[in-house]
């Protein structure tokens, strides 16, 4: 009993509110002609909110042109601060190439100064791809002591990072599958190359810091023969921990 | 965020309507959804620009919404300053987070969410700070005074209200106070700004029925409370 008053309640409430579909709507308003108590909630419920109506119905008393000003201040002063949102499109491939010049660069100098003759290296070639922009690949290379393994492989085409996770890529079996596409997949296979040559020179670049030869330690393997192949960057880095 | 939708003005039962009209918009309701998406286009692309950093079509968002803000955060405060305050700091938040809205075509219920945060935010440290001022002062009618100011909202705009009508604000507004949190918050932005259900549940974290059942809870509290009133 208190249950259905509770619920009469409710739906008399939601006709207030005008919350009802239509088949609801009726069955209230049938109920409304016939059941006084329905009538007395109603009653209540409508004397609420029409209190509640006209206090809503007091605007707040705000100097909005003042407001817009304030306001347009406080973002400006904000916008200052914000490098990110006054930067033209173009400053991220600038920075990410920046990047990883310094990278790259740390990379070198940190063998050429430890000399610690490290057994990991990481390349990173890109082409053009088919649906054009780059296909960039990023491969890393260990030397356990038999066989130098891709232990990881990263490769992407324009802006949407793909992860290959870990190919477990042979220095036989370089060919990684990149999925859909060739220059991808030669990127991929490029690296791979490219870390692996980095392997062999390393005696080379332990050897003479900073010399000729120790720089050819970070060259792509020759691909003269490949016109499309268009390597943008060579990278290396210290060993992982 | 537009108002309650109309009832359809196209009756089923009368002899010889055809079916269709039921589910086939008439003319006027054809305009109307035609303006919504109009607007809903435009505000999208004020959105999307603001995004990208344009601050003066954030501007033109803000000042769509500006004052349906400022009216929540009154009704949740019960001042006039403060609300304007907190419509200011909730919109400026609201510019330096907009990588975070998700959805850019539900501006509207997320820039809310930002203001019934801060409101419950500031009335928490409000109330903080006026227990310490209690304490310290115990006994001095004229902080006490402004206490009851601003506890009861009696600063709300209507100058020319008479007494009466004022007395009942407060009145309200003490109800108001009393309610718990979600109650609060549902009955503002739908019984009494009439910001759409769908609206309301997504500043809550809650269901459209849920929102129902907070404003049918929150009006039979406020009926007892308002009782010498009514």
């Amino acid at each position: 009993m208190q249950h259905d008053h509770q619920h009469l309640d409710f739906l008399i409430s939601q006709h207030v509110d005008g919350s009802l579909d239509a088949a609801g709507k009726k069955s209230v308003e049938q109920r409304l002609l016939t059941d006084p108590e329905a009538r007395k909630l109603y009653q209540e419920h409508r004397e609420v909110q029409d209190v509640l109506d006209d206090w809503g119905s007091r605007i707040p008393m705000i100097n909005w042109e003042d407001f817009d000003r304030k306001l347009a201040g406080r973002l400006e002063k904000e916008t200052v601060g914000t490098p990110a949102q006054r930067t033209p499109g173009w400053w991220k491939p600038v920075a990410a190439a920046a990047a990883l010049f310094v990278a790259a660069w740390g990379g070198y100098a940190w063998h050429a100064i430890s000399g610690n003759g490290s057994q990991t290296a990481v390349a990173t070639v890109a082409r053009p791809a088919a649906g054009g922009g780059f296909a960039t690949a990023s491969v890393k290379i260990d030397d356990n002591g038999s066989a130098p393994v891709a232990s990881s492989a990263r490769f992407r085409v324009d802006d949407s990072p793909m992860s290959l996770g870990a190919p477990e890529a042979t220095a036989s079996n370089v060919s990684v599958a990149a999925p859909g596409d060739v220059a991808a997949s030669e990127a991929l296979r490029d690296a791979v190359m490219s870390g692996l040559s980095h392997l062999s020179n390393m005696a080379n670049i332990d050897s003479k810091p900073g010399s000729a030869s120790a720089m050819n330690g970070f060259e792509k393997p020759n691909h003269a023969s490949d016109d499309a192949a268009a390597p943008v960057d060579r990278d290396a880095v210290p060993p992982l921990p | 965020m537009a108002g309650k939708a109309a009832a359809t003005t196209n009756d089923p039962r009368k002899p010889g309507s055809n079916p269709m009209s039921q589910r086939m918009p008439n003319d006027a309701q054809a305009h109307s959804l035609q303006e919504q998406a109009k607007q809903a286009a435009h505000e999208l692309g004020l959105v999307i620009a603001s995004k990208a950093g344009d601050r003066r079509a954030f501007g033109l968002l803000a000042q769509h919404y500006q004052r349906q803000c400022a009216a929540v955060a009154l009704r949740l405060l019960g001042n006039t300053h403060d609300a304007a305050e907190l419509v200011q700091d909730a919109l400026v938040k609201a510019f330096k987070s907009l990588d975070q809205l998700q959805q850019s075509e539900r501006f509207g219920p997320w820039l809310m969410r930002i203001v019934t945060n801060l409101a419950l935010n500031y009335r928490r440290s409000r109330g903080r700070r006026q227990a310490l001022s209690l304490e310290q002062t115990l006994g001095d009618s004229t902080e006490g005074d402004d206490l009851r100011a601003s506890v009861a909202g009696s600063v709300l705009d209507a100058p020319d209200q008479p007494a009466a009508s004022a007395e009942l604000g407060d009145a309200i507004q003490i109800a108001l106070n009393g309610l718990p949190e979600k109650q609060r918050l549902a009955l503002v932005m739908f019984a009494i700004e009439k910001m759409p259900q769908k609206d309301v549940a997504e500043v809550l974290n809650c269901s459209v029925e849920a929102v129902k059942w907070h404003v049918f809870t929150a009006r039979k509290q406020l009926k007892k409370s308002l009782g010498n009133y009514l």
